[in-house]
């Protein structure tokens, strides 16, 4: 048992780090390093770096334009982006319905979207939660009646993260009200700029405008649109989640937090004078947080290890959004702490407030402590929430 | 013993939230705050009218004598209703101090303009690097040539924007403790305004060598004194911070088991699953928990003599605001789902004033520390 990387694979973490040093411009770093948005046009951009280097599809057989990497390689690219603050890859497209698409898209369906998803042409959506829909997400509603060659869709859809921008949106519609609820579902891609589609901003606790809802009235949608079978989308929608389940773990991204969350705590006194970071208290809980973080980055590499034999992700991978996505929220709550009173400041990601200002009293890093506090409280709801990742486990693992 | 509400503060309470449901429902509460318009003012000079200024202070100074109780259920009030008013840090901060360290002329005057004139006032407490040790003050006043000069950085004063008066606490190198009124509309100090989470606007302001006249010192007491005299002041916040986070949590409770009982998942309401009852019944209990301990501080209060047991009852009450309370507030959250994180419901604007009432006067961490310090076992 070990976990050393071959002579390969140090020479793959250099090129990586060569890379975003290379591509990454000081000014977007301080922007993901303060947790400021930043815009459509800035991740686009990165995304094309990383396709240019053949790194935006780790995971993508080459046949259809991926690195087709090791799970080991995945890994180390994944924690060096993570480390360096570099921009979030949306994960629509290249993690979610990429794969979708090779395992049961057809030729014409890979050819026409797979390219366009590599270069960062189609900008995706997920159109699955309704409003009566969320964690019982196979009664959904979004009704699509096939007329002619064309599905004709009505319906709502909601939390749809960053439909604002999207081109298209990969989506779960009712096509058959007969048997049960999860057999009349079908896995459709519509063009967002289908006559019928509205998108309304949804505003989170943060202020930010991330989630919208998407009214679909009258939409036509080409028949060939459909992926694998008519009334079998739940087929998708399972394996797409098992997919978006490891992604979702967010061990890299956690790693970077901690690793910023002391820095803070060197910087920061606690009410006796000392170094915020040897505070019995707040160092307890540091170590408590670094102990499951620990667990989980070598759970999720168990799972590696196991798909590097050619196993797929399993049930169990349920584990790890559920602990993946407390650690995220502990960690943004113990930053809180961390910062004190400078943490109250009600900032909503636009740029700190005090730069512009050139006197500046606040530290940069105390700018979004709390809107990340906020918007974090989204992932143990999204992506399947906790409650129903327990219940995957306990029926899927332990066969309760 | 009884440690139930009187007539009169069940009146108190319930005239109280008819107010507020009258005149701040939630649908309104943004477009008042966000204007701070006429509606805004119009609710301010209400809560003056019904005595609400009046309550906590002396009749000699112009108050009506409430008990602590009497002041504590108001403010549980506030927190269930959301008010936007900074009655804490505007009202009763400066007021007790003042009722506490001023001479008699300047309380009979201050107390009167704050409790019924509109003098608004903005109380300077929090320095940056202090972490809630509300005794280490690092502004200083520097004599010279029979002047005096204030240098020293104060962050997030409460109502610092909408203030005439800020009240500053400095200290000078004998170790004198000053407390200082500064006119808010003199240009010579950097002030820099924001909005807080919970809506309040606050206020961080630096004096650089900014000159004190003779007539602006309030206060000039030494160290020890000082610090002998402002613990109960503080302990006395502190409960209010908690009274208004049990009004917070309450109605988060009662926001949450109403969402459970009508939102529908899987073809019932989501409060028939088990692990949904446990987890509200859990709810349940811990709030009844933090309003035990409410209790306890104030019977603690009312002991003049045990110091010890108030400060102690007091850090309990903030540790478990800190801690229980928060798991609270991120249970009503998650069971909200995606409604949770939706600035439209007010669940979340709870959420967002409970963090906020968390951090005041202490964490977790440092009410751990303090009850050690007072513990005598």
């Amino acid at each position: 048992m070990n976990i050393e990387f071959s002579n390969e694979d140090i020479l793959f973490k250099e090129k990586v780090k060569n890379f975003i040093s290379k591509n990454l411009s000081n000014n977007l770093k301080n922007k993901i390093a303060n947790g400021e948005d930043i815009t459509k046009e800035e991740t686009v951009a990165w995304q094309r770096a990383l396709y240019q280097e053949n790194l935006f599809a780790p995971g993508w057989k080459k046949k259809f334009g991926g690195a087709e990497l090791t799970a080991t390689k995945r890994y180390i690219l994944d924690q060096e982006l993570a480390l360096a603050d570099t921009p979030t890859i949306i994960p629509f497209g290249v993690t979610m319905i990429g794969p979708v698409l090779m395992h049961y898209g057809t030729e014409k369906q890979q050819n026409f979207f797979l390219p366009k998803i590599l270069n960062s042409e189609h900008w995706w959506c997920q159109g699955y939660s309704e409003p009566g829909s969320g964690s019982d997400l196979a009664s959904l509603k979004t009704k699509a009646l096939l007329n002619g060659d064309k599905y004709i869709i009505n319906g709502t859809k909601t939390w749809t993260t960053l439909a604002q921008y999207a081109d298209w949106m990969f989506c779960l519609v009712r096509t058959s009200f007969e048997g049960k609820a999860q057999e009349g579902i079908s896995f459709i891609m519509i063009d967002m700029k289908s006559k019928g589609i509205s998108v309304e901003p949804i505003i989170t606790l943060d202020q930010s405008h991330e989630i919208n809802t998407v009214y679909l009235e009258d939409v036509e949608v080409p028949k060939e649109n459909i992926i694998y079978e008519e009334n079998k989308g739940w087929t998708v929608a399972k394996f797409l989640l098992a997919h978006e389940r490891t992604s979702i773990a967010a061990v890299g991204k956690s790693k970077n937090a901690v690793r910023k969350l002391k820095q803070i705590a060197n910087m920061e006194f606690n009410s006796e004078g000392s170094l915020l970071i040897s505070d019995r208290g707040f160092r307890d809980k540091l170590t408590n947080l670094e102990m499951d973080l620990k667990a989980l980055e070598f759970t999720e590499l168990r799972v590696l290890s196991e798909e590097n034999k050619g196993m797929a992700p399993g049930p169990e991978a349920s584990l790890l959004k559920i602990r993946g996505s407390e650690i995220q929220q502990r960690i943004t709550e113990l930053t809180m702490n961390a910062v004190g009173y400078y943490g109250l400041v009600n900032n909503n990601r636009k740029g700190d407030i005090d730069r512009k200002n050139h006197n500046q009293t606040r530290p940069d890093y105390s700018q979004n402590a709390a809107a990340n506090y906020l918007n974090m409280r989204k992932t143990t709801i999204y992506g399947g929430s906790n409650e129903i990742q327990k219940n995957i486990l306990s029926k899927m693992v332990l066969g309760l | 013993m009884n440690l139930s509400l009187t007539e009169e503060q069940l009146l108190i309470k319930s005239s109280a939230e008819k107010y507020f449901t009258e005149n701040l429902p939630f649908d309104k509460r943004s477009k008042v705050i966000i204007s701070r318009g006429e509606d805004y003012k119009k609710i301010i000079n209400s809560c003056k009218e019904l005595g609400w200024y009046a309550l906590p202070f002396s009749e000699k100074n112009g108050g009506i004598n409430g008990s602590i109780t009497d002041v504590m259920t108001l403010i549980e009030t506030f927190g269930a209703s959301l008010h936007v008013d900074p009655f804490i840090f505007s009202v009763l901060f400066p007021g007790k101090v003042i009722e506490n360290f001023c001479n008699d002329k300047d309380k009979s005057y201050y107390l009167n303009q704050i409790i019924n004139e509109n003098l608004k006032v903005a109380y300077c407490f929090a320095e940056p690097g202090q972490r809630y040790n509300f005794l280490n003050i690092g502004s200083k006043v520097n004599l010279e040539k029979n002047k005096y000069y204030l240098t020293g950085k104060k962050i997030l004063v409460i109502g610092g924007s909408e203030a005439e008066l800020l009240l500053v606490t400095a200290k000078d190198e004998n170790n004198n403790i000053f407390l200082l009124k500064i006119a808010n509309n003199n240009k010579n100090f950097l002030s820099q305004n924001y909005t807080v989470i919970d809506d309040s606007l606050a206020s961080d302001i630096e004096f650089d060598n900014f000159e004190i006249q003779e007539d602006d010192i309030l206060v000039k007491i030494k160290y020890d004194e000082y610090n002998k005299k402002i613990e109960i002041i503080y302990d006395y916040l502190i409960l209010a911070v908690c009274s208004e986070a049990l009004g917070v949590i309450e109605k988060m409770y009662q926001l949450t088991l109403d969402y459970v009982k009508t939102r529908e998942q899987f073809g019932k309401k989501i409060g028939d699953f088990q692990v949904i009852q446990h987890r509200m019944v859990d709810i349940y209990i811990k709030k009844e928990e933090m309003r035990s301990l409410n209790y306890s501080a104030q019977v603690a209060f009312y002991d003049n003599y045990n110091s010890e047991n108030r400060a102690k009852n007091i850090s309990l009450n903030k540790i478990f605001l800190d801690t229980k309370a928060k798991e609270i507030s991120q249970d009503c959250i998650q069971l909200h789902g995606g409604m949770g994180v939706a600035n439209e419901m007010s669940i979340g604007h709870y959420f967002k004033k409970l963090i906020f009432l968390n951090m005041l006067f202490g964490d977790a961490d440092y009410h751990y520390r303090r009850y050690e310090k007072f513990d005598k076992a």
